[in-house]
């Protein structure tokens, strides 16, 4: 690096006359603070004045202090394309790896032109002499025509997906389904954390702080299909960008580019979905997206940041999972089909449709065991030795067999899985109410994200609650400053009710702080964990109320308990949960059996009432109670009661 | 309270990534081995091989599939990727392109052998998007003859759960061979 920098005071010092050089070097100055300078090289403006590029490693920078000198990198670019050597680095998996800046920067170059700060007549000179294969050959397999994003919808049961994921797709196609376009064929470049540990608690630290290293990877996108669609039952949300072919050819460049970069992976901030808009906004300087993001970026907002820019999305479509797809043709079928299709996966006492069905029933009741079979195995099929692989090959055959072809599915999204249609991410509120023993008292709640279950429901998977730092505070009548009334860091409740096809269990997990209100430790604040486990059952169909029960286990920690500073309780749990229209409720209650704690006994239980006007706004009525006991004395009660407005922002 | 919320976080985070992170480092340990397992995957067949520019030793993309039974690549979750040279940020390197000639074989085995499953049903069927991808890779006229042509031949091209990418599309180009008007039409291995 050093003898560069050298290279390039030597040469500003010897070519042409002192004037010129500095007129060239004071454009250079100004060019350096243009908006899509700083873009191309991920600089933003860092605390102390200056910049800093979010790039960290890699052979991105070919001056010294490219990182943080814009200027610099600026004169390093503008030397470097005009001379023959080329630039020796390490690539982000630390391989060397050497490339002509020509060919490794190609949307520099593009930018460089524009803005006449080369010699043409030297970059000629250079270019005959050295080859951009590897470029070439990059476009040259994408052969794109168009661009979109695409958004992996949420799956509950996998908590890490729950805030979903993004992605960009080059399509060969000008729009994402056009004519004999087939997006299987089509390139993905995904940008991920380069995950290389196998301990959680070193896994969150380097997630959080950004430990991390971020990578670009060009994948192709059958593979993201069968990994998301397939073996996760997720949605995917294609975004086609209006991009005009030279923003398209930038992109492509810049893209290229940032596979010689390293970036620090900030799982709620510096994300993938953060990174991908970065490079849009690079080729594409009209668009401003990621300005108008907080400090934390959950996937959901980008999509929605999107579609508020004028221009930026031009189609949108969707891509059903294995499972939407079954779900879709199994709601189609008659009764004898439904039978059938029973008998088949679940009692499993017959292994084929009965003759006596028609032959386009046993088609689509064999279809749909098939896609029965790929959405619940598959870990399973991945071994051609398992079970589940002899079965599905079984049904294969005697689908085949039947010779006549299947009409593809149509799947209407449910409009609760449309990710860009739901409630914004943030939501604060403030409320007033009355407790039982300390009498009147106003609040006020904050909640980064995402959703619970008596939210706006459109554009959420149903009966899904995922929330992170959700703080509850209040000031009391008779307290002197506000308290934490409950914090939740995470909150996960998922609920699938039964049904003949989908035996999945219910389950939800707490993590977090709140003021308690018994004996043990009257109005302290207890650190807490929470886990339960059950099963949910909507009898009255899909829009009546969900009822459910759970187990639950609690371990509660405050130093200032009377007794040992963890305490423990096991017990069950019932709820109900209902909408109609605007209004959704929720009714739980549940009893704990404590060890290590005054009051064995506990029960508990909350009602929620949700009115949701809009999806910005919503009012809510909320009721809890308690009763704590010991076997000797009274038992102990209180209660308290809040209403509460909603904005979600 | 400080010290309650930070352990909080610190826990916390662990909840909400613990999920991803053994399914991640497993693929991390199993990246490295993927390129040796390519050979015995590319199993030999008795029927005729149809040539392949790379031979047996595969660009990247073939072994990244079929190393350790296939399973890393779809253990994948939601923020993390593999950490894979030959998969990874090297845009460009793999040597796989469009260009039609005997490479054709070779993008037939990424592309079967990343979406097998699927196949096998489109195939089963007689109609998908599979089979539409396959069809314009081979350069073929009509996806539904296709189709209907692969229905009538499932057991030649699915004989079993066992059978190689690199021996499904060797039965795939051989029936398209056996039938006249497909010969005629998938211009790209015809």
């Amino acid at each position: 690096m050093r003898p560069l920098l050298l290279a390039i005071i030597a040469s500003l010092a010897l070519e042409g006359s002192a004037s010129a050089t500095t007129l060239v070097d004071d454009r250079v100055v100004e060019l350096a603070k243009s908006q899509q300078w700083l873009r191309l090289g991920h600089w933003k403006r860092s605390l102390f004045g200056g910049h800093r590029s979010e790039v960290v490693g890699g052979g991105f920078f070919l001056a010294p202090e490219g990182a943080t000198s814009p200027v610099s990198e600026l004169r390093a670019t503008v030397h470097a394309m005009q001379s023959p050597g080329l630039h020796q680095y390490r690539t982000p998996f630390e391989m060397p790896d050497e490339q002509h800046p020509l060919c490794q920067f190609p949307a520099r170059f593009e930018w460089l032109k524009q803005n006449h700060l080369l010699d043409l007549e030297a970059v000629r000179r250079v270019q005959k002499t050295i080859d951009c294969k590897r470029f070439e050959d990059f476009k040259r397999t994408a052969a794109a025509k168009s661009v979109s994003v695409v958004f992996s919808a949420y799956r509950i049961n996998n908590p890490s997906s729950a805030f979903g994921h993004s992605l960009l797709r080059l399509n060969k196609g000008t729009t994402s389904e056009d004519g004999e376009h087939h997006e299987l064929l089509d390139q993905g470049i995904n940008f991920a954390a380069d995950a290389s540990t196998s301990n959680p608690v070193s896994y969150v630290f380097n997630g959080l702080f950004g430990g991390f290293k971020g990578l670009y990877s060009a994948v192709p996108y059958f593979y993201k299909v069968r990994e998301y669609d397939d073996f996760e039952s997720r949605d995917l949300w294609s975004y086609d960008l209006g991009l005009d072919p030279a923003e398209l050819e930038m992109l492509l460049a810049h893209l290229w580019e940032l596979g010689t970069a390293t970036f620090n992976y900030f799982y709620l901030s510096q994300n993938c979905s953060y990174q991908i808009l970065t490079a849009i906004e690079a080729a594409a300087p009209r668009f401003s997206i990621t300005e108008k993001l907080p400090f934390y970026v959950i996937p959901a907002d980008t999509i929605r940041q999107m579609l508020k820019t004028p221009g930026l999305v031009t189609r949108i479509s969707h891509r059903a999972s294995a499972r939407s797809q079954f779900d879709a043709l199994a709601s189609g079928f008659s009764m004898p089909e439904m039978d059938a299709l029973q008998r088949m996966v679940i009692q499993r006492d017959i292994l084929l449709p009965p003759v006596e069905l028609a032959v386009e029933s046993r088609a689509r009741v064999l279809d749909s065991a098939l896609g029965f079979v790929d959405y619940r195995f598959p870990k399973e099929l991945l071994d051609p030795k398992s079970e589940a692989a002899q079965w599905k090959q079984e049904l294969l055959v005697a689908r085949a067999g039947l010779g006549i072809r299947s009409k593809p599915v149509e799947v209407v999204p449910d409009p609760r899985s449309i990710p860009h249609i739901g409630h914004e991410s943030a939501r604060a509120a403030v409320d007033f109410g009355r407790d039982s023993t300390r009498g009147n008292f106003v609040g006020a709640q904050m909640r980064f994200a995402l959703h619970d279950l008596v939210d706006p429901a459109p554009g959420y998977p149903a009966h899904s609650q995922v929330e992170f730092f959700n703080l509850k505070i209040r000031a009391y009548d008779s307290g002197r400053k506000p308290e934490i009334d409950d914090f939740a860091l995470i909150r996960i409740f998922s609920l699938s009710p039964l049904a003949p096809m989908s035996r999945e269990k219910s389950w939800r997990v707490e993590l977090g702080a709140r003021t308690l209100r018994d004996s043990d430790c009257d109005r302290c604040l207890s650190g807490f964990f929470e886990l339960g486990g059950g099963a949910a059952v909507s009898p009255w169909g899909n829009s009546g109320p969900v009822l459910l029960a759970l187990g639950e286990l609690k371990t509660e920690f405050a130093p200032s308990f009377a007794g040992s500073s963890i305490r423990l309780g096991v017990g069950p749990s019932l709820g109900l949960v209902q909408s109609a229209g605007p209004l959704t409720g929720m009714i739980r209650a549940g009893y704990q059996r404590r060890v290590f704690s005054f009051n064995p006994h506990a029960l508990s239980a909350t009602a929620d009432l949700r009115w949701n006007r809009s999806e910005a706004f919503a009012l809510g009525l909320g009721l809890r109670g308690w009763i704590n006991g010991v076997s000797s004395q009274p038992l102990q009660r209180s209660w308290d009661g809040t209403m509460a407005a909603y904005f979600y922002f | 309270m400080k010290k309650i919320i930070l352990m909080l976080a610190v826990v916390g985070m662990g909840l909400s990534v613990a999920a991803e992170a053994a399914p991640k480092a497993k693929k991390k340990a199993e990246a490295a081995p993927a390129t040796e397992q390519v050979a015995p995957s590319h199993k030999s067949s008795a029927r005729k091989s149809f040539s392949r520019p790379y031979g047996m030793a595969g660009c990247g993309l073939g072994s990244m599939v079929i190393g350790k039974r296939g399973a890393q690549i779809f253990a994948a979750t939601t923020n993390g990727t593999f950490a894979n040279q030959t998969f990874g940020i090297t845009f460009g390197t793999l040597n796989c392109q469009d260009s039609p000639n005997s490479e054709v074989a070779m993008r037939m085995d990424h592309f079967v052998a990343a979406n097998k499953g699927t196949l096998a049903a489109d195939i089963a069927k007689g109609d998908g998007e599979a089979i539409g991808s396959l069809s314009t890779i081979m350069g073929c006229d009509s996806a539904s003859t296709l189709g209907t042509e692969m229905q009538k031949n499932f057991n030649q091209i699915f004989p079993s759960t066992e059978v190689a990418p690199n021996e499904i599309t060797d039965s795939i180009i051989s029936v398209i061979r056996q039938n006249d008007s497909l010969a005629g039409s998938c211009k790209k291995v015809s």
